[in-house]
């Protein structure tokens, strides 16, 4: 909690990254409706009704574009009774006349009789317009997680404090990161008093390891100094962005303007020539 | 940076993405395995009635029973990706004599499951023994899509909006299929090839008129003879 109010930088990243989830599947789902033609592109099966092709839980594909066929006698469709807002996967059985208009009557496979009784009263038949898609595509089981969820609505209280528990995790692991002040030691020299000429780099072997591992990984021609920040942080000479020497300079600049020299050095010692700096 | 949390997580997402690659290799393989259906049907005895052909009818109406005859080769549609097999007859008839047919119903159908979903059948233990013993242990059994069926009895009676069937010209009986995979599309019997799926061959009937409607005297007079 603290932490977020000591970094909002980094709390603000993760809104946004949290926003930008949600907006994605947002966008993927409506991006699928458009296409389907179909306000709802993917249905999980609810019934039994139509065993054993379709077990509940099941996650189907609905296609609602008529572009070579109409919707035909055989086909499995989702519908909704008109006044009432329950999708109803059945086959249709009987089809009279063509067009908007054609009379639809649909009956579930494991169902004795057909769905006029569950069509709204005064209702003998359905309409193209009643429908919502025809199934193309079937994945077994997927589909369970949401039954599950509105059938036992104690899982979601879990799952809401299994996310808050990880959130919790997570924060935790960011104040693990160093609090970098003026008075942190770089090579052992506070970070007030580091220069571009103080003091010398003196790398331990894991951290030259590490370098080395950098320069290999990035062998082609066209070579930059991006991703610098990941190697930064196997140096343990990450988070120096917000602090700044009694210059008035930024420290991270000027970490990255020595690592650079650094790998450009050991470019030039592998054979692999000179690397402009800036 | 690495706690078991983010383990579990990455575990199961991997999981996941190798779940739905497999699912959508073994779809894919659907059409690998060609497809070769036939079929033959013809109506045995057609009668056309009037009263309530269900027992929630409201109303009196026309309605016709055809009998038919049936043999189809559908073991072809029969591989490891099938979960079961829908077959259904349809009656099929144009409103104006020798426009394109515009009303069309389901006469009789059946469900062929595979021997992988046998247990899912909606049948009586009992049945589902027998079921279970006649595939022998198999995975896929072929020989469930060969169908013989003699004045088979259709399942619905055929009605129309209208109230009104007697009489009716060029009806014919087709037979139809739809596949329903364990993972992937759905798919029906086509009217073109389609690289190894071939077209039904065959399953239509040659039209043929349904009869006036058969008088309840005239029964009851048959009877007393």
């Amino acid at each position: 909690m603290l932490s977020s109010l000591q970094n909002p930088r980094q709390a603000a990243a993760q809104l946004l990254n949290f926003a930008l989830i949600l907006s994605t599947a947002f966008m993927m789902w409506k991006g699928l409706s458009i296409a389907a033609d179909s306000p709802s592109p993917i249905v999980v099966v609810l019934s039994g009704s139509m065993e054993p092709a379709f077990q509940r839980g099941d996650l189907l594909f609905l296609w609602n574009r008529n572009l070579l066929a109409e919707t035909d006698v055989g086909e499995v469709v989702v519908y909704n009774v008109r006044g009432k807002d329950i999708p109803i996967v059945h086959r249709v059985v009987r089809k009279f006349g063509l067009g908007e208009h054609a009379k639809l009557l649909t009956k579930g496979d494991n169902n004795a009789a057909d769905d006029t009784e569950l069509y709204a009263r005064g209702q003998d038949y359905l309409e193209r317009k009643d429908i919502i898609g025809s199934v193309v595509g079937y994945i077994p089981f997927v589909g369970y997680v949401t039954i599950m969820l509105s059938e036992h609505p104690w899982l979601k209280t879990v799952m809401l404090g299994i996310m808050g528990l990880y959130r919790l995790t997570n924060r935790n692991q960011m104040s693990h990161q160093p609090e970098r002040t003026q008075n942190s030691l770089i090579f052992g020299t506070p970070a007030k008093d580091v220069t571009s000429a103080l003091p010398r780099f003196i790398y331990s072997k894991q951290q030259e390891n590490a370098i080395i591992d950098h320069v290999t990984s990035h062998l082609d021609t066209e070579f930059k100094f991006d991703n610098l920040d990941l190697l930064l942080e196997k140096l343990d000479l990450h988070g120096y962005e917000d602090v700044r020497n009694s210059r008035l300079e930024n420290l991270k600049d000027l970490i990255v303007k020595k690592i650079k020299s650094k790998i450009a050095l050991m470019r030039k010692n592998m054979g692999l020539g000179n690397l402009p700096i800036d | 940076m690495y706690n078991s949390l983010t383990r579990i997580q990455n575990v199961f997402g991997f999981f996941t993405t190798v779940a739905f690659v497999v699912g959508g290799i073994i779809a894919a393989t659907d059409f690998t395995f060609s497809r070769t259906p036939s079929a033959s049907i013809k109506p045995t005895n057609v009668q056309v009635v009037k009263g309530r052909p269900h027992y929630y009818s409201s109303k009196k109406e026309e309605y016709a029973i055809i009998k038919f005859s049936l043999d189809a080769d559908l073991s072809s549609l029969f591989t490891w990706n099938t979960k079961q097999l829908f077959v259904y007859v349809t009656a099929e008839w144009p409103s104006v004599s020798g426009a394109n047919e515009t009303n069309k119903a389901v006469i009789w159908d059946t469900i062929i499951t595979s021997p992988s979903s046998d247990h899912l059948a909606n049948i009586g233990p009992a049945t589902l023994k027998k079921l279970r013993k006649s595939a022998a242990g198999k995975s896929v059994d072929p020989s469930r899509g060969k169908l013989s069926l003699k004045n088979q009895r259709p399942k619905y009676q055929i009605t129309h909006p209208s109230g009104k069937v007697a009489k009716t010209e060029d009806v014919t009986l087709h037979v139809h299929y739809n596949v329903q995979p364990w993972v992937g599309a759905l798919t029906w019997n086509q009217d073109v090839d389609f690289a190894l799926w071939k077209r039904m061959a065959r399953g239509i009937s040659k039209a043929f008129e349904l009869p006036a409607v058969k008088k309840k005297d005239d029964s009851t007079k048959a009877k007393a003879k």
